[in-house]
């Protein structure tokens, strides 16, 4: 529970990715600015292919 | 924009050199006057661009999550409000306003009073600090913009400080003219502004202009004066004083009193006063003055590198000691070549950051804390009915076998992935402490509660005690389809601060949300009131009370104070009784962290093992629980069959001797001695228990290991035996063992059985025609529907002719006065112990014998609920 009363900052948001590495365990990564630039979504890959 | 923190300021002013400091090199002055609306800060925007459309749709995105930096999860809601703050906090208000735009027709935000409040506030502010930056680009279409949007901003908002914030505007926009027809709406624009704000310290300042505009430097001096004690530090009021100050000095010197006002000072004090203010301002300004600092060529040097200020404060210092320099010429006539009014400054005008720092520090400021928490809250409040979405929870009092805190969190995430947030937010968000007896502590961000969880799997039913509350009502608040099953003084809670919740935000104006408090104030109480009534409120035990209904929560406080306390808050207004809302939501949160882990445990504990008994069906769908609906009253209790009282033919059979035990109850020490009276009876038996005669005489004589004798079945052995004569002295006896017994029956000319058969057909009669005793006297209360009913197992026995009630264990008794005609008047039940769970669940009838009020600790229950014992 955060202490309340205090509105968030964008630059305090983290933006977290799961995947899975190569024995299967869920690994969560916080994005950086330019791989959350990069994200895309799934209609733009599916576009992109 | 130029953001001027006040932090360098302070650092500034610390330096107590005297000298002007290159301490902080002075920013990318920024163009002169003109804010850009529209920043060039592409990358920045295409970055917010980003996050926003990341947050409409995570799943699109792979599945992101956010997170702030204490590792909470952030809603997608939130990160849009962060994204529209971070715009507006950069100046790009029209980017801002947009998202607002498309937030506040968000279905999530639409749904939730408190998210809706955050966000017109939001917008609100972004379009008066929007208009700020209108008016200091200049020109007639600017500030035709400028009024429009400071016009919306109450109209999206309508609360007091944004229409106080909107009426400074306009007023300084009235300001502008030179007219003195403007001037006035100007003044009256400000008097309006310091009506719905009058914290509103800019709104006083300028009003303050237009009074020295007009000439009024009385009224211009108290107002500039009020400004300054708002914000005491202030070089812009300091410099405006100053002036003002000035003026009244020159008026004197020109011998011009009357114009100063009433109590006129004299020419040296004003002077004083002046230079005192403009020396402040230096000082607040980063720049002590020193002995000839007027002299300082640097200081009159015409560059702002000197000063080590950024542009807009070394703007403001130019102007200040202009001003300065004015009044020291004037007092040395001999320079006077510099003789043009001193100008004032207009706050807004000067400052960019003016809703910024209001924001920070304002007001506007304690509003919005307000919001904010109060969303958070009701975010919590929803995820909590959300994890508890078709789980029953039973509260019950402590029994056996403590759940550790980390085995119920690891059982929320056996349960499934999506509970797994859930534990992850217990364990995260909070410090879970959980000591030797399984008492958790949580502690986490500005509030600290206490709590246990027990998981009885006998009777697959959690207990849960939170801040010192013990749970043992149950009620239910439905959400939608589900019902939740809650405390009851949580769900008043829960209730009583959703009505005051949505009274304020929802009112038009201040007098409405008055009106709207004070409606919902006298629902509140009057609810609290009844249950309070129901339950037996106590006004000699308003703190027992309290805590039973969840209050204890608080804080301790009685249900008086509760009510002083709300009605106080409402009467002041809207933002008190948010600040109290805040409060008591916290409570409630809480404890839902507990219902929640609670609940899931349970389930997770149930689908482990196969249950000997089936779970129960759950009750039938019952009303919801709301603030206005009258506590749902109990179906009058099933008359009580007659008691099935048979005096004994053969006090030594076997049921005599199960009779007895019940007489003496269920402890360890009671089993004893009821043993060993009955074999005390039972002939053969006497001289096997004779070694235990101790044990004999304690039951005999009302005496238990503790020392508590009991003088009244003491005084009826004794008339049995002495057939009415005290023999206490003359015998000797004491209650020490058999060997008196056996004198006395010696003395009365008795054989042993003979004895025995006197004492005990006696004995039962008296005991049985008073307190009489049958097989099915164990009633149990479930919890019910008027959130009242802790599923309690009674059994009342005639124990040493006082009236005790014991659960259907024996482990406590319940102390019970009695009145003249020995009649029990009450019972108070001490609540420890085990309990036959699934035995009461047989037993549920909804009935407690009883007489007069029942007491489970401290709270009464409804006299319906009781049946006099025939």
């Amino acid at each position: 529970m955060d202490s309340v009363g205090k509105p968030l900052k964008l630059a305090d948001v983290k933006i977290i990715i799961q995947s899975k590495d190569d024995k299967g365990n869920v690994v969560e990564k916080v994005l950086r600015e330019e791989e959350i630039m990069a994200l895309k979504s799934s209609w733009e890959e599916s576009d992109g292919d | 924009m130029v953001t001027k923190s006040r932090k360098p300021l302070h650092k500034l002013t610390a330096n107590v050199g005297g000298t002007p400091m290159y301490l902080v090199p002075p920013p990318t002055p920024a163009p002169s006057g003109v804010m850009d609306l529209q920043p060039s800060t592409v990358s920045k925007t295409a970055f917010r661009e980003k996050i926003w459309r990341i947050a409409s749709d995570p799943e699109r995105f792979g599945g992101v999550v956010f997170e702030d930096n204490d590792g909470n999860t952030v809603t997608p809601i939130d990160v849009k409000i962060a994204v529209c703050m971070d715009a507006m906090e950069e100046g790009s208000f029209e980017e801002a306003l947009q998202g607002l735009s498309e937030l506040i027709r968000d279905p999530y935000v639409v749904a939730s009073e408190s998210l809706k409040s955050e966000v017109a506030f939001m917008a609100a502010t972004c379009l008066n600090r929007g208009a700020v930056s209108q008016i200091r680009r200049g020109g007639a279409d600017s500030l035709q913009q400028a009024a429009s949007m400071a016009n919306q901003a109450p109209t999206i908002a309508n609360i007091p400080q944004i229409a106080a914030r909107s009426g400074n505007i306009i007023g300084v926009i009235h300001s502008l003219s030179t007219s003195a027809g403007t001037r006035v709406h100007a003044q009256n624009t400000f008097d309006e502004a310091l009506t719905q704000d009058p914290n509103l310290y800019i709104a006083s300042n300028n009003r303050a202009t237009v009074d020295y505009q007009e000439g009024r430097l009385d009224d211009a001096h108290r107002k500039i004066t009020s400004a300054l004690g708002h914000r005491k530090r202030d070089p812009i009021l300091k410099n405006n004083r100053g002036v003002i100050r000035s003026r009244i000095f020159d008026e004197i010197e020109r011998g011009e009193e009357s114009r100063v006002g009433v109590g006129a000072p004299t020419a040296d004090a004003a002077f004083t006063a002046a230079r005192k203010d403009f020396q402040n301002a230096y000082k607040f300004l980063g720049i002590t003055p020193h002995a000839g600092w007027d002299a300082d060529p640097r200081l009159l040097a015409d560059d702002s590198k000197f000063t080590g200020l950024d542009a807009s404060n070394t703007e403001l210092f130019q102007l200040c000691r202009r001003n300065h320099i004015i009044l020291e010429n004037k007092r040395r006539p001999e320079d006077d070549q510099i003789n043009v009014p001193p100008p004032l400054r207009s706050h807004v005008f000067d400052r960019e950051d003016t809703a910024e720092i209001a924001l920070q520090e304002g007001v506007g400021d304690e509003f919005h804390e307000d919001v904010v928490s109060a969303h958070k809250t009701e975010k919590v409040l929803f995820s909590v009915v959300d994890r508890l979405r078709g789980v029953e929870v039973f509260s019950f009092n402590p029994v056996g076998g403590a759940t550790p805190a980390q085995g119920l969190c690891n059982g929320l995430r056996r349960l499934g992935a999506e509970y797994s947030g859930v534990a992850d937010e217990i364990e995260d968000s909070a410090s879970i402490v959980e000591d030797k007896r399984g008492v958790w502590s949580i502690r986490g961000g500005d509030w600290k509660r206490r709590g246990r969880i027990r998981l009885d799997e006998q009777s697959q039913c959690v207990n849960i005690t939170v801040g010192g509350f013990e749970g043992s009502f149950g009620a239910e608040y439905t959400e939608g389809d589900h019902t939740l099953h809650f405390y009851s003084g949580s769900v008043l809670h829960a209730n009583a601060l959703k009505g005051l919740c949505n009274a304020a935000p929802e009112a038009r104006t201040l007098e409405e949300g008055k009106m709207r408090n004070a409606q919902q104030i006298e629902r509140v109480k009057g609810h609290l009131n009844t249950t309070l009534k129901e339950m037996g409120d106590d006004p000699a035990r308003p703190r027992a009370a309290g805590s039973n209904l969840g209050f204890k929560v608080m804080g301790g406080l009685n249900r008086l104070e509760i009510n002083a306390l709300m009605e106080a808050g409402l009467s002041r207004g809207v933002r008190h009784g948010l600040a109290i809302r805040k409060t008591l939501e916290l409570d409630i949160t809480g404890c839902g962290e507990f219902f929640a882990a609670a609940s899931l445990a349970l389930k997770e504990e149930l689908s482990r093992s196969t249950p000997k008994r089936p779970i129960r069906s759950p009750p039938p769908p019952r009303t919801p629980l709301t603030l206005s609906r009258p506590p749902t009253a109990r179906p009058p209790p099933e008359p009580l069959a007659p008691p099935k009282v048979k005096p004994p033919d053969n006090p030594l059979d076997v049921s005599f001797r199960s009779r007895l035990a019940a007489i003496f109850g269920k402890g360890k020490e009671r089993v004893q001695a009821a043993k060993a009276v009955a074999q005390w009876f039972d002939g053969d038996q006497f001289k096997k228990v004779a070694k235990d005669h101790t044990a004999v005489a304690y039951g005999l004589c009302g005496r238990m290991r503790d020392g508590t004798a009991d003088p009244h079945i003491f005084g009826k052995f004794n008339d049995l035996v002495s057939g009415g004569e005290d023999l206490t002295g003359e015998t000797g006896l004491t209650g020490t063992g058999i060997p008196e017994l056996e004198q006395h029956a010696q003395a009365l000319g008795l054989s042993k059985d003979e004895f025995k058969e006197a004492f005990f057909l006696e004995f039962a009669k008296r005991m049985e025609k008073r307190y009489p005793l049958h097989d099915d006297l164990v009633r149990v209360v479930e919890q019910g529907d008027t959130a009242v009913g802790p599923p309690y197992a009674l059994q009342y026995v005639n124990n040493f002719g006082k009236l005790y009630a014991v659960f259907k264990n024996g482990t406590k008794v319940m102390h019970c006065p009695l009145d003249e005609q020995g009649n029990p008047t009450e019972w108070v039940v001490a609540i420890s112990g085990d309990y036959e769970r699934k035995r009461l669940r047989d037993y549920i009838d909804r009935r407690i014998i009883g007489h007069g009020n029942i007491h489970f600790k401290g709270v009464r229950v409804p006299p319906e609920w009781i049946q006099k014992s025939v």
